[in-house]
C-alpha cells in the first residue's frame, strides 16, 4: 500500500468516525464518542419529540459543512499558521479549560444544583495521580492511579441511565410509532437549517478551528464551548436542552470543524491535539513522513495532497452518512425490549475496551446509579460530565501555571489572551445570575405600574 | 501563500481511483466504527 493510501484511509476512518458518534448521541442518547456529548443535549430530545429524521440531517449537514470549511481554512493558512499557537502557554489553556466549563452555568434549571452537580465532576476528574506522582482518591486502586475515564462514565451517565426510562415505554419515541415514519423532506429540511443558520454554523466553525488547533484541547471542548455561546447568543435560550436545533448545529459544526484545526496543528508543529491525532501521526511515521516543519519544507505536495484528500472526504462524507443514517433512523421503530439489552451489551462493551480492566464495567455501572439518584433529584448530569472532562486538564494546567507564577500570580493579568479570557468567563458564569435578577426586578416595577 | 507546483504535484497524486478508494473505504469502516459506542475514532484508527 502506497502512504497516501493508508495515510487516506485511516484519516478517512478519522472523519468517519468523528461524524458517526454523533448518531447514537442522536438516535439514543450514547455519544459514540466524548466529542458528542453536547449532540446529546438537544439531539436525542429532538429525536424523543420524533424529530430524528430532522436531527440527523441537520447532524450530517453540520459535520459535512463543519469538515469542509475546516480544511479549507487549513488549506490557504497551512503555510502561515505561524506562532500564534504557541502563544497558548498553561495560563491560557487553564482559561479554555475554565472557559468551556462556563456552560454549566447555562444549563437549563435550578443553578446551585448545576454548580454542585459540576464540581462533583470536578471532584471525580482529580482523581488518579497528582503533576507530582502522588495519589488522589484512588483508595490504593492502581487502576485508578490514570483516573476516571470518560468512556465509562459516558456509557453509565447517559446511556445505561436511558435505559432505566426506556424499560417503562415500548419505543424510544414513547408508545405510539404510527405518526413515526422515514421522512426525506424531513431530513432535507433538517440540512437546510444548518444553511439557514448562517451566523451559529460559521460562529461555530470559526470556534471548532480555533480550539482544534490547539494542542490537547480537541473535538470536546470545541462543541462544547460552541454549545454554550449558541445558547448566549440565542433567542430562544430556554429551548436549549429541549430539542433546540441551532444546540445540535453548534456541537456537530465546531465537533467536526476541530479536525481540521488539529490536523493542521499536527501536520505543521509535529504536535497531535487529541488521541485520534497522535495515532494518525504516529501512521504517518510509520509509512516514512515525520509530520512536523519538515514535512511541510520538504514533501509540501504530500501536505497538499493529505488535505485536498480529506476535503474530497467531506464531499463523499454526505453521501455515504446519508446512506448510514437512513437505515439507522429505523432504530426508532425497534422495540425498546431489544434495543435495551443490545445497548447495555455495547455500553459495558465499549467501556471495558479502553483499557481491558473490570473496574471500568463496575464504574461504568456506579456512574448508573449516581445518574439515576441525580435524575431522581433534578441534578444536571451534563454538569457532572463536564466536570469530570474538564476536570483533569484544569487540575494540570492549574499546577502548571501556579509552578511558572509563584507569588507572581498579578502578573497573570500582564498575558492579553488570558486576560481577556478571564473577563469574559467571569461575565459567562454570572450572566445567568445577573439575567434573573434583571428579569425580577422588571416583573416587580410592572406590577408596581400596574397596581 | 500557496505554493503552486508543490499544489498541482499534490492534486497529480490524490486524484487517482486507488486513493479515492480508499477515501471511501475509510470513511465507511468509520462511520461503522463511530457508531459503536465506546470505539472511539482513536481506537479505529489504532
Amino acid at each position: 500500500m502506497q502512504p497516501l493510501d493508508a495515510i487516506m484511509f485511516l484519516s478517512g476512518m478519522f472523519t468517519g468516525s468523528v461524524y458517526a458518534g454523533g448518531i447514537t448521541a442522536v438516535m439514543l442518547n450514547i455519544p459514540g464518542s466524548p466529542g458528542a456529548v453536547a449532540t446529546t443535549l438537544d439531539g436525542y430530545p429532538m429525536t424523543k419529540q420524533g424529530r430524528q429524521n430532522e436531527a440527523l440531517g441537520a447532524g450530517l449537514m453540520s459535520s459535512v459543512i463543519g469538515c469542509l470549511a475546516s480544511y479549507l481554512v487549513v488549506f490557504f493558512i497551512i503555510q502561515s499558521m505561524g506562532n500564534f499557537v504557541l502563544l497558548f502557554q498553561a495560563p491560557e489553556m487553564l482559561m479554555l479549560a475554565v472557559f468551556a466549563l462556563s456552560i454549566i452555568s447555562m444549563i437549563k434549571g435550578n443553578l446551585s444544583k448545576s454548580l454542585i452537580a459540576g464540581f462533583l465532576g470536578l471532584l471525580l476528574g482529580s482523581i488518579g495521580a497528582t503533576a507530582y506522582g502522588r495519589e488522589r482518591g484512588t483508595f490504593g486502586q492502581i487502576e485508578l492511579y490514570e483516573g476516571i475515564q470518560i468512556v465509562p462514565a459516558l456509557m453509565g451517565l447517559l446511556a445505561i441511565s436511558e435505559l432505566f426510562y426506556l424499560v417503562q415505554q415500548k419505543f424510544i419515541v414513547g408508545d405510539n410509532t404510527t405518526h413515526i415514519q422515514r421522512s426525506f423532506k424531513d431530513f432535507v429540511k433538517g440540512c437546510m437549517l444548518v444553511i439557514k443558520q448562517k451566523i451559529n454554523t460559521i460562529r461555530s466553525i470559526i470556534i471548532g478551528i480555533f480550539i482544534g488547533v490547539l494542542p490537547a484541547a480537541g473535538a470536546t471542548v470545541a462543541s462544547l464551548v460552541s454549545y454554550s455561546q449558541a445558547q448566549t447568543f440565542s433567542k430562544n435560550k430556554e429551548n436549549f436542552g429541549k430539542g433546540e436545533d441551532s444546540g445540535l448545529i453548534a456541537a456537530e459544526t465546531a465537533n467536526s470543524s476541530s479536525e481540521g484545526g488539529g490536523m493542521a496543528t499536527m501536520l505543521t508543529f509535529g504536535i497531535p491535539g487529541g488521541s485520534a491525532t497522535a495515532v494518525l501521526m504516529a501512521a504517518f511515521m510509520i509509512h516514512g513522513l515525520t509530520p512536523g516543519p519538515y514535512l511541510i519544507r520538504d514533501h509540501m505536495d504530500m501536505t497538499y495532497a493529505v488535505i485536498i484528500g480529506n476535503i474530497i472526504q467531506a464531499f463523499l462524507l454526505l453521501f455515504i452518512g446519508f446512506i448510514f443514517v437512513w437505515y439507522f433512523s429505523k432504530l426508532v421503530l425497534a422495540p425498546a425490549r431489544l434495543i435495551i439489552p443490545i445497548v447495555a451489551i455495547f455500553s459495558l462493551l465499549g467501556a471495558f475496551s479502553v483499557r481491558g480492566i473490570y473496574l471500568d464495567v463496575v464504574l461504568t455501572l456506579g456512574f448508573a446509579v449516581l445518574a439515576l439518584v441525580m435524575r431522581k433529584l433534578d441534578y444536571p448530569l451534563i454538569a457532572v460530565l463536564l466536570g469530570l472532562i474538564l476536570g483533569a486538564t484544569i487540575d494540570g494546567e492549574m499546577t502548571r501555571t501556579l509552578l511558572i507564577y509563584e507569588g507572581q500570580y498579578l502578573s497573570l493579568l500582564e498575558r492579553p489572551i488570558f486576560t481577556t479570557m478571564f473577563i469574559i468567563t467571569i461575565i459567562l458564569f454570572t450572566l445567568p445570575w445577573v439575567q434573573k435578577r434583571w428579569a425580577k426586578r422588571k416583573q416587580k416595577r410592572n406590577e408596581g405600574g400596574v397596581s | 501563500m500557496i505554493d503552486v507546483p508543490a499544489l498541482m504535484d499534490g492534486l497529480q497524486i490524490v486524484f487517482s481511483w486507488q486513493v479515492l478508494l480508499f477515501i471511501i473505504l475509510g470513511l465507511v469502516v468509520g462511520v461503522i466504527l463511530g457508531a459503536v459506542p465506546g470505539v472511539s475514532g482513536a481506537l479505529g484508527i489504532a
